[in-house]
């Protein structure tokens, strides 16, 4: 790499120079012979003196020649140390780039020999610079891509080439190595410059990478079987629920019929009022298999979203209520409601359930008064189901939707403590969430609020505004 | 075993409610003609003739068949499939009548050509009710190819 210094712009312009001074000399030279001795005649009066002075211009002209010639031999002998010392240290600085460079350098032949190499190929692959020097890049290619070397110098000559190899260490050992090689011009012949990166770190880090993924591949798998087989157990067991606790039931409560009807005369109206009880407390327990069997249901059933029209959906929820209640005075209004993206069957249920509350516990109220209403803030639609029933207290409105919680007591209002941990589930598969907010005897309300899907239209209604019917809004 | 031919096939494996199903077939009076199966081998030993009831007349079908679901030995999806897949026994109509409530064993049900699925009610009652209308649509009704 020492003699690559680049020289051309530093050698001195020829021939111009020295002639120029070749040309003066001569010059000065014939006059001095021409016009000295006619200066020395005039100042000689005889023919000694102009001897004498002969000889001192000989001895003056030699002199002058001695001078001038030292003064042009010393100032050409320090340019030429002058370029010289700039020429070593410049070649020492490039050999020091050459050196330095974290990546392997190699320049190659086009047949790969190897030309020159940097002090890291030589501490990286642990052999001399000698011994590389003698080699090709076959030599250092893994065996079986030794074959493809010769192709991949070609290709580096022609237009260069960023790949990933393998390489052998002197004393055997692997290198994974990113080679990057570009053809260029030295000393007037085409060489490749082959810049060598170790990528062992990042050989290992993507070797980790794929590890990691593999064990979380696994892991993956290992607990989606895990939660299949849990779900199987889970159904198989709701299965066995429904199948085998109704069947039980359906016995205490047909052979408590059977008695009622062919032992009545037997029987006092005490022991028919027990065995009454005892019937009532099996219907009771069915509707609580059942909705058990709902609940569970609806945490493994696949959703299915659909656009949903809100209103049009609370409106038949409410119409098949009040169908269910003829007796009562029931105001139930429905307001405009944004429309939403979501599994129908299952928002069926979340209206059912909190329509139904609000029937169930308005029983007291003379006049019930039931408001279903909507609207959009912060990207989400909020429905509201609004009562002026007996409300709740709100200390324990935490415990309102976990599974078999009640706030009030069985005889008051009936009801197994599933529907709004079912709406609660529904609301929370949905991304969506519930809550509700009440004081005691004071009326509820229950809302759940979805993630505005794009594309839906979103109704702009605030609140309490622009009911569809009966506009007053209630105090 | 009855010499008058048999009109129900009852396949049941719970005594209890092989009792109520039978007190509610009583009123028609036809009691003696049901045939019971505990579970569904013995149903399918009936059916085609083999088996305890390899001498049996097998030209005599039943009218219509109250299958259980959840019954030991061979289940009742299995029964059904049997039933409807032989010539001989698929124009018998089969009423599957069972505690289940899983919509799965409903649409399996009517996959394999079930003619109607029934869930058994808990209220005696209703239990009734609905056995009652089973009797009288299949029995009486229902006019099955002979």
């Amino acid at each position: 790499m020492a003699n690559s210094v680049p020289q051309s712009s530093k050698r001195p312009r020829a021939p111009r120079g020295p002639a120029a001074v070749a040309a003066l000399y001569l010059v000065i030279g014939a006059l001095w012979i021409l016009f000295s001795d006619r200066l020395a005649e005039s100042l000689a009066r005889d023919a000694a003196t102009f001897s004498r002075l002969q000889t001192y211009k000989g001895w003056f002209y030699v002199l002058a020649t001695a001078v001038l010639l030292y003064a042009l031999v010393a100032a050409h002998v320090r340019r030429i140390h002058r370029l010289r010392d700039e020429a070593q240290e410049s070649a020492a600085r490039y050999q020091a780039l050459f050196d330095v460079s974290p990546d392997a350098l190699f320049v190659l032949d086009g047949q790969g020999h190897i030309l020159d190499a940097n002090r890291t190929a030589i501490e990286r692959y642990g052999y001399t610079r000698d011994e590389l020097l003698r080699m090709t890049v076959q030599n250092l290619a893994v065996p079986d891509l030794r074959e493809m070397a010769p192709a991949r110098v070609r290709q580096a000559l022609e237009r260069g080439a960023l790949f990933e190899w393998r390489h052998r260490r002197k004393d055997g050992s692997e290198l994974p190595v990113e080679i990057a090689a570009q053809g260029f011009t030295w000393h007037g012949e085409r060489r490749v410059l082959s810049s060598v990166r170790d990528i062992t770190e990042r050989k290992q880090a993507e070797e980790e990478i794929r590890r990691l993924n593999e064990n979380l591949e696994r892991l993956v798998e290992e607990r989606t079987a895990q939660l299949e087989m849990a779900n199987r157990d889970l159904e198989a067991f709701s299965y066995s629920v429904s199948h085998d606790l109704r069947a039980p039931l359906r016995a205490i409560d047909g052979f408590s019929r059977i008695l009622l009807e062919d032992y009545a005369p037997a029987l006092d109206s005490e022991a028919q009022r027990l065995l009454n009880v005892v019937r009532s407390n099996t219907v009771k327990m069915a509707q609580l298999i059942d909705d058990l069997l709902t609940f569970s249901r609806t945490s493994r059933m696949e959703m299915r979203a659909t656009e949903v029209d809100m209103t049009q959906l609370a409106r038949e929820v409410a119409d098949e209520l009040l169908a269910q209640e003829p007796g009562r005075t029931i105001d139930l209004r429905i307001g405009d409601l944004p429309p939403a993206r979501c599994d129908r069957a299952m928002m069926r249920q979340v209206f059912a359930n909190l329509l139904s509350n609000a029937v169930k516990f308005t029983r007291t109220r003379e006049a019930a008064v039931i408001e279903v209403d909507g609207w959009t803030e912060n990207e989400e639609n909020v429905y509201r189901v609004k009562d002026n029933g007996v409300g709740f207290d709100p200390q324990y409105a935490d415990k309102l939707f976990a599974v078999f919680q009640r706030l009030h007591r069985m005889e008051d209002f009936g009801g197994t403590g599933v529907g709004l941990a079912l709406v609660h589930r529904i609301i929370t598969r949905h991304g969506g969430r519930v809550w509700a907010e009440s004081e005691p005897d004071k009326g509820a309300a229950f809302f759940f609020a979805l993630p505005a899907a794009r594309g839906v239209a979103a109704s702009p209604l605030p609140p309490g505004e622009g009911w569809g019917e009966g506009v007053s809004a209630r105090g | 075993m009855p010499q008058e031919p048999v009109e129900i096939l009852l396949v049941e494996d719970n005594p209890d409610d092989v009792e109520l199903t039978l007190r509610a077939l009583r009123r028609y009076n036809i009691t003696n003609r049901v045939q019971v199966a505990r579970d569904g081998a013995e149903a399918l030993d009936f059916l085609f003739c083999q088996g305890d009831y390899a001498a049996r007349d097998c030209l005599d079908r039943p009218r219509v068949i109250l299958l259980d679901l959840k019954l030991p030995k061979v289940d009742g999806l299995e029964v059904l499939r049997r039933i409807k897949s032989d010539p001989r026994t698929q124009t018998i109509p089969v009423v599957v009548l069972t505690s289940s409530r899983e919509e799965r064993d409903m649409a399996e049900s009517y996959r394999l050509g079930v003619n109607s699925f029934i869930v058994k009610p808990v209220d005696f009652a209703q239990f009734t009710e609905a056995v009652r209308n089973i009797g009288l649509y299949w029995m009486l009704l229902n006019e099955a190819p002979r």
